[in-house]
């Protein structure tokens, strides 16, 4: 842990440093340098693509470019800096043509899904451990067959032992679509409970009019539920953790390209003025 | 502290390879099967295992046995077929792409995506609204500009600009390729980024070069700058709707506040004649014309309020070389009035139609109804006209017809009655001034209000007086002997329009402020005295302290207009 804390200081203090000497650089040069907006946007350009680069790094582990750990850590702060380079190049000016509008929404939504990913990435794991039940993401299918399974088959072996089949058409009624699929994702994700209270609720009610050796069903079936649900919240905690990088790779490279394309007519249509 | 779930229990020797581009389709059922998808994601099952033939010693044909592994059961009780195939087929999946690979399609759709919409921008019919950097300012977008985006067709008028919006004339669309060339023509290129920190602030480029085809006659500043300055550094484009914004302070800094910049363009000055430098055009007004100083104007600045060099006229104690004698403080005083109220600035500074300026002080305006010209005391009605002294001499030659006039303006009809009056009144004129010349001796250069020739200055029971004595011409003007035909010469008056030209003042815009608050003309006796502020006491507000903008542009222009363009760009 103290290693972890001696590398956050070590890289905001190099972010701090970075963006008080760009600003300070700016500030200082802007006003007598000709090209401030070409320069501030090639340094842009320059991080950003190391920034985008850090997906292919991982790709080629036998290249001797350091660890991805260092790289994770570069690509987080970084990517904090190009907000600070951002603002220097546009000069704080929302832009009002279309070309240049499309490139600040890219580099708005490429930004904002990074730092969500950056949360998610480092309060998911937290929130997962302190849930319990954890289990690979891949191996999350396999393991609810077999909770419907277990489920499935407390539900009929009760219509035999029980001669009642009070269990089993709740069973239809009510936990055959829980268990089937992944279910209250978007609750798991915001930490809500109440899909599974009024689960157990329904269970807890049922009880009533159920006898000695159903209620020991009951009770397996409860055990289950909680299993299951824990199964979704880790599904759809680990899910999200995948699935922000849908949004945060393909648009940098959609990114990428149009800041090419900005290049291209900077430089075509601007012919040296800034 | 909430009670953690346990974690399932599980098979944790098999585990699926997130990186491989397919994955079993029954996987999201939880039961994959083994061999797993090809990969290019072709279902490979076949059945649940692949019996192997064992034959025991003497046997001939030997018999198929079971191969599926323990974990999925064990040998299955049905046994193989009698020809060697399983009797548990797996039922064939549609393989499903992994995360991964559906996002790296994702990637690939997107980049994609991107491509064609940069193509359809690019080669679109709204080419150049797309890669418009923005609107243009009124300014390039007005009646007279949609007259010349003819000149261009097909590019909306930013050929007018860019050299390579101009279009092919045949398809009259933008060409990508002509873009790429002057992207990698352009110096320095998309491919010298480290040669951007060599480029010069302010030099001319291509698209300043452009500018000039219509904007011709504007001239560079001073005669004495060093080198051109590039329009488009000062003159922001494409920053939306409304009028352009005025120049940044740092473009006039990038010279004024560099000692060797200013030091070039104080030794170039040197070496031009003080004509070169009397390029300004008055378009029709009277300038107060200040000496050019020794060191040209090359004071190295940066902020208006901190350094900005003292007003001129102020700098030099410059006079005001109008021969007019005229007292501020006097008129503002107690001893002068009107309708019973002293004299306000206003009732002579009356501002133009624009509210810029100052409407000219003329005597018929805004002299006469005090200094009425009125030389005999006994009829006041007889004045004497202002202007030419020849006028002057004439009419006071004329004096006994003059007087007939006013006989018969007074009803004296009688030829008779006219004459006496006449008379009479030249008798009375005479007991004053020996004869003719005498008169107009002491109409053009008696200065001494206590002789007067006219009744005006009578007391009033407040003690203030109700006319101005009209003592004689010499009271305001210079007046002196020596003219044609023995005239006095009067020298002409001289009141400027504009005192600095070199900046800009709108007077409309300072209306919150009382006059006396910048012009000490209550205390200005003098003729000779300029009385306008300080530069102290515009930076009371016209600082950061005063939180008014201290621009450079707030008051000065770069261009001048000079050559046979000037007249023209000044009105316009």
């Amino acid at each position: 842990m103290k290693g972890f804390l001696r590398r956050r200081l070590l890289w905001s203090s190099l972010l701090l440093g970075a963006s008080i000497a760009a600003v300070s650089a700016f500030v200082l040069w802007a006003s007598t340098m000709s090209r401030a907006a070409f320069l501030t946007g090639w340094l842009l350009f320059g991080v950003m693509l190391l920034l985008t680069s850090y997906n292919w790094f991982k790709k080629i582990p036998y290249l001797p470019l350091g660890r991805s750990e260092v790289w994770l850590e570069f690509h987080l702060y970084a990517g904090v800096f190009t907000g600070v380079l951002f603002l220097l190049h546009v000069r704080g000016r929302w832009p009002t043509g279309w070309f240049e509008l499309v490139l600040t929404l890219l580099y708005a939504v490429v930004m904002i899904s990074g730092v969500l990913g950056i949360i998610i990435s480092r309060g998911w794991p937290k929130r997962l451990t302190a849930r319990g039940g954890e289990v690979p993401f891949e191996r999350i299918p396999l393991i609810r067959r077999q909770i419907r399974e277990q489920a499935e088959a407390l539900a009929l072996n009760s219509v035999a032992e029980s001669k009642s089949a009070t269990i089993a058409e709740f069973y239809t009624r009510r936990l055959h679509a829980f268990f089937r699929s992944p279910r209250n994702l978007l609750s798991h994700l915001v930490e809500i409970r109440l899909p599974l209270n009024s689960l157990l609720n329904d269970l807890n009610d049922l009880n009533r009019f159920l006898n000695e050796s159903e209620r020991k069903v009951a009770a397996k079936l409860v055990e289950l539920v909680r299993q299951k649900d824990g199964l979704d919240y880790q599904l759809a905690l680990q899910l999200s953790l995948r699935l922000w990088l849908f949004i945060h790779i393909p648009v940098t490279y959609s990114l990428m390209l149009w800041a090419i394309a900005h290049i291209v007519l900077v430089y075509g249509f601007s012919a040296g003025a800034r | 502290m909430k009670e953690q779930l346990p974690s399932p229990d599980f098979d944790r020797s098999r585990y699926e390879r997130p990186n491989l581009n397919w994955e079993c389709g029954w996987a999201c059922d939880g039961c994959p099967c083994r061999i797993g998808p090809s990969p290019t994601g072709e279902c490979r099952a076949t059945a649940e295992c692949r019996p192997v033939l064992v034959k025991n010693q003497g046997e001939e044909k030997g018999r198929w046995k079971c191969t599926r592994s323990k974990e999925h059961g064990g040998p299955c009780t049905d046994g193989p077929l009698p020809d060697g195939g399983c009797a548990c087929p797996i039922p064939k999946c549609r393989p499903r792409r992994s995360l991964r690979n559906r996002r790296g399609r994702l990637c690939v759709a997107v980049a994609a995506i991107t491509l064609v919409m940069l193509l359809i921008g690019f080669c679109g019919p709204w080419q150049w609204r797309f890669i418009s950097a923005g609107p243009v300012s009124s300014q390039h977008h007005g009646v007279v500009f949609s007259q010349l985006k003819h000149a261009w067709p097909g590019s909306e008028g930013c050929g007018a600009c860019h050299t390579a919006a101009q279009v092919n004339v045949s398809t009259e669309r933008g060409d990508i390729s002509k873009w790429l060339r002057a992207a990698f023509n352009s110096r320095p290129g998309p491919l010298e980024p480290h040669r951007l920190h060599q480029v010069t602030p302010g030099m001319m480029t291509e698209i300043d070069n452009n500018c000039l085809t219509c904007h011709s006659g504007h001239q560079f500043h001073q005669p004495n700058v060093t080198r051109d300055h590039s329009c488009s550094a000062c003159h922001r484009e494409h920053q939306g709707h409304g009028r352009m914004l005025p120049p940044a302070d740092a473009e006039c800094h990038s010279c004024h506040g560099s000692s060797s910049t200013m030091e070039a363009s104080r030794r170039k000055g040197e070496q031009l004649p003080l004509s070169a430098f009397d390029f300004r055009s008055t378009n029709g007004a009277t300038i107060f014309h200040t000496p050019r100083p020794v060191n040209g104007y090359t004071a190295v600045f940066n902020s208006f309020a901190e350094n900005h060099p003292d007003f001129q006229i102020h700098q030099q104690k410059l006079k005001d070389p109008n021969s007019l004698i005229f007292n501020h403080a006097l008129h503002l005083g107690e001893s002068v009035n009107r309708a019973g109220q002293r004299l306000s600035c206003a009732d002579c500074h009356a501002p133009d139609a624009s509210g810029m300026h100052f409407q000219p002080i003329t005597h018929a305006k805004h002299c006469q109804s005090c200094h009425a010209l009125q030389f005999d005391a006994r009829n006041p009605q007889m004045r004497i006209p202002h202007g030419d002294p020849a006028n002057v001499r004439s009419y006071l030659r004329s004096l006994p017809t003059q007087y007939a006039d006013l006989a018969r303006r007074s009803g004296i009809t009688a030829q008779a009655d006219t004459e006496k009056f006449v008379a009479e009144q030249m008798r009375h004129l005479r007991e004053r001034a020996l004869n003719g010349e005498d008169l107009e001796r002491q109409i053009f250069f008696a200065a001494d209000p206590s002789k007067q020739l006219a009744p005006g200055m009578s007391v009033t029971s407040a003690g203030l007086s109700t006319r101005a004595q009209f003592a004689g011409c010499a009271y305001c003007h210079e007046v002196k002997p020596g003219g044609a035909d023995g005239l006095p010469r009067v020298t002409p008056v001289s009141i400027p329009d504009r005192w600095l030209v070199r900046g800009e003042f709108n007077h409309a815009k300072h209306v919150i402020v009382s006059c006396s608050e910048c012009h000490a003309a209550a205390s200005s006796r003098a003729t000779a005295d300029i009385i306008l502020p300080t530069k102290q006491s515009c930076t009371e507000c016209h600082s950061p302290k005063g939180g008014v903008a201290q621009n450079c542009s707030t008051c000065h222009s770069f261009h001048t207009a000079r050559g046979p363009q000037a007249r023209q760009l000044i009105a316009r």
